[in-house]
């Protein structure tokens, strides 16, 4: 929770810079956390020495705010990190002492975790040497990560605990069968003790992305996860009502398959989750295996590119999603950019045109709608597709010549 | 009894006293980054109020639990954050805190959400664990905040007990002078070094067993009366206000007591001034050393000395 709602005077994020030390641990966790979800963070102050990984190379928390706690306002000491927990986000508030920096961080939950109280479980089990706080060195850039991911192990065992009591007997049954899953999640909505609805985060397919995908470019591991909200039914001797289901994938895998275009198989009348996952994994390993298959079809594509319309400009060599290639009709050059969707050859490319030529009044060169009507066959080999399009445009750069003729007397 | 056992009573009333509160704020706002420190004062279960007459037995067979009162008079702290436990938020205070009037602790945390964290809720049961108070620990927590240019500070608080397992807000009154806070006073109880004393019954046998006393409570009569006995005193206060004759002799002991003292500070005088005045006049042997004449010649041979080395 941000200090605003309680406390007056937000701090920005344009405020003081982070005290080195801190600044350290900080960017320790950014780089080095292999925490499964990835999202895009804000802008974060300059920090000093401070390097931040581009977001798309990975970053998985999120830091929300800084601000200081100190009375001169020097150095910012203390910060909210968005942790994912359960393809979502829980807020925490770390607080450090930039003048006391041998002092550990403490952390301030979110308003419905007063229950998780991690540190009172340490010493009425008698294992707080355990926890990385009771041997902190200030001084070890680790040692913010070891915090945070020690905490969220804490804090998913808690939310485990806390489903196991609630009283629904459909529920502690999936609990008893599915719980010993490893990386599973699970919570309450809303986070109060008498919830609606719990849900269930289930990682799906271990599987190794950089054998299927050749040159794969992804640092951290990529996941697929079921989300699965079971209803809590109030009253007895009612048949439970089928959960909502959803697949959520990491954001990178979506280069290379799509979850939304899955079509989940139904969900029978008294049917658990023990049951339901298998089929499901199978049928998504297919449909992925299909999906790295598929690169290799479109790739044979841009490669028969280079014979109708010369050497593209521009490809991705990887997904071989995207390719550009340079036309020229008469004196009329422009470029033709092609869209490759997921389910080529099923699907034909979206072509782009864009002139060389032609610059609108903010000097941006005009650009032609996607096109996506142009004849097609999946059944075609890649050469004559290309082909085919070749032809298509030899008709439509007419089209698109006059189209920037248009645009630029209207300007005038 | 642990404090983390104890309910909280329906009516707990916490409070703390302007001045206190304003010492407390200071110490907040002075700290350069956080600190934290021990709340003293006192907790006393207030009496119940008289049971409301009812035909049903049921009803008084339940009664409410007496209403608690805490009242926090003055802090103690170090202008460092955690200063009372380890970062597993194990209580170590610097130095032993006296247990009957600690009534909980503080922390103060500079622009941060009003919810106890992690590290406190575990100082909150430790401590209430080292210290076993007879009523729920309670504690105060502190966000100071202040605008950009420092112009407005803002001190927001909030009190928590200590129920069970966890922090529950509570209202924390503010008691001024006035006609307002007149129960404040009547809540009032004195604390005197005074041994209780029973009232003695002298039809029952086992009121000799009152009698007997131990020496630390005779004691404790002696420092302020000399041998004035415990009995004696029982007997003054339990019997009824006629006893005139007791009341004078405890007054003369009292007398032959303060006499005492006027002695032995006279003699100490006297020592005092024999260090000071003997060693100078050792060279006037031979005069009388205690008439006024020779006193003012010694001090004017000392004012000389003191010209001539000067």
């Amino acid at each position: 929770m941000s200090p605003s709602a309680d406390a007056a005077a937000p701090a920005s994020t344009s405020g003081p810079t982070l005290a080195p030390l801190i600044a350290a641990q900080l960017n320790y966790l950014l780089s080095h956390s292999k925490l499964p979800f990835q999202v895009w963070f804000p802008s974060i102050p300059p920090l000093p020495r401070l390097t931040l990984p581009l977001p798309s190379h990975g970053v998985r928390l999120q830091v929300e705010q800084i601000w200081s706690g100190c009375r001169n306002d020097r150095y910012a000491d203390r910060f909210t990190l968005a942790i994912p927990f359960c393809l979502d986000y829980v807020h925490w508030d770390f607080l450090y002492n930039a003048l006391y920096p041998k002092v550990a961080p403490d952390v301030v939950f979110g308003p419905d975790d007063e229950g998780f109280q991690p540190l009172v479980d340490y010493a009425e089990a008698g294992n707080g040497d355990k926890s990385c706080l009771s041997h902190w060195n200030c001084r070890d850039p680790g040692g913010l990560l070891a915090l945070v991911e020690e905490l969220r192990d804490l804090y998913i065992e808690y939310q485990k605990k806390r489903v196991g009591e609630v009283d629904d007997a459909r529920l502690a049954f999936e609990l008893s069968t599915v719980l010993s899953k490893e990386g599973i999640e699970v919570c309450m909505v809303p986070p109060t003790d008498k919830p609606d609805e719990v849900k269930f985060a289930v990682p799906l397919l271990d599987l190794d992305y950089a054998k299927l995908v050749q040159g794969c470019p992804w640092r951290s591991p990529q996941k697929i996860h079921l989300q699965v909200i079971f209803p809590i039914s109030r009253r007895v001797n009612t048949i439970p009502s089928a959960p909502r289901l959803k697949l959520m994938s990491t954001p990178d895998l979506k280069s290379l398959f799509s979850v939304e275009d899955v079509k989940l198989p139904p969900w029978l009348n008294g049917m658990c989750l023990a049951e339901y996952l298998p089929s499901l994994e199978e049928n998504l390993k297919v449909q992925i295996v299909e999906a790295s298959a598929s690169i290799g079809s479109r790739r044979r594509f841009i490669e028969a590119l280079g014979l109708s319309f010369g050497r593209p400009l521009e490809a991705d060599p990887i997904f071989c999603r995207r390719a550009t290639v340079l036309c020229i009709s008469g004196v009329f050059t422009f470029l033709v950019h092609f869209a490759i969707p997921l389910q080529f050859p099923k699907q034909q490319p979206v072509l782009v045109l864009q002139s060389s030529q032609h610059c609108n009044v903010k000097g941006i060169p005009i650009m032609s709608p996607p096109i996506n009507d142009y004849p097609w066959s999946p059944r075609w080999d890649p050469a004559e597709m290309v082909e085919r399009i070749y032809d298509f445009l030899t008709d439509e750069c007419q089209n698109f010549k006059k189209f920037c003729s248009d645009a630029i007397t209207q300007q005038k | 009894m642990a404090v983390g056992d104890s309910a909280i009573p329906a009516v707990a009333k916490v409070s703390i006293s302007g001045a206190a509160l304003a010492a407390l704020l200071h110490r907040c706002a002075a700290a350069v980054g956080d600190c934290d420190g021990l709340l003293f004062g006192r907790a006393s279960r207030l009496p119940a109020p008289p049971p409301p007459l009812s035909d049903y037995d049921d009803a008084a067979a339940v009664p409410p639990p007496p209403a608690l009162s805490i009242s926090v008079s003055g802090h103690c702290s170090l202008s460092h954050p955690s200063s009372l436990s380890d970062a597993l938020g194990r209580f170590q205070p610097p130095s032993a805190p006296p247990a009957s009037a600690t009534v909980g602790f503080f922390s103060s945390r500079r622009r941060t959400a009003l919810r106890p964290s992690m590290r406190e809720i575990a100082v909150a049961r430790s401590v209430s664990k080292s210290l076993a108070p007879h009523h729920p620990l309670l504690f105060l927590l502190v966000s100071p905040s202040f605008n950009p240019n420092h112009s407005t500070h803002s001190y927001d608080y909030r009190a928590f007990l200590l129920s069970g397992p966890r922090l529950v807000p509570a209202s924390l009154t503010v008691v001024n002078v006035g006609p307002c806070f007149r129960d404040q006073y009547h809540t009032f109880t004195a604390e005197s070094p005074l041994p209780w004393l029973p009232s003695p019954q002298p039809s029952t046998p086992a009121a000799s067993g009152h009698t007997r006393t131990t020496i630390g409570e005779q004691k404790a009569v002696d420092a302020m009366v000399d041998g004035f006995g415990l009995e004696r005193l029982q007997g003054v206060i339990g019997s009824a206000a006629g006893q005139a004759g007791e009341m004078d002799g405890m007054y003369a002991g009292m007398l032959k007591r303060l006499e005492k003292l006027a002695r032995e500070v006279e003699k100490s005088n006297l020592r005092v001034l024999e260090q000071v005045v003997f060693p100078a006049s050792a060279v006037h042997t031979s005069q009388c050393c205690s008439c006024l004449f020779c006193l003012l010649d010694i001090s004017l041979e000392l004012a000389s000395d003191v010209i001539l080395h000067g």
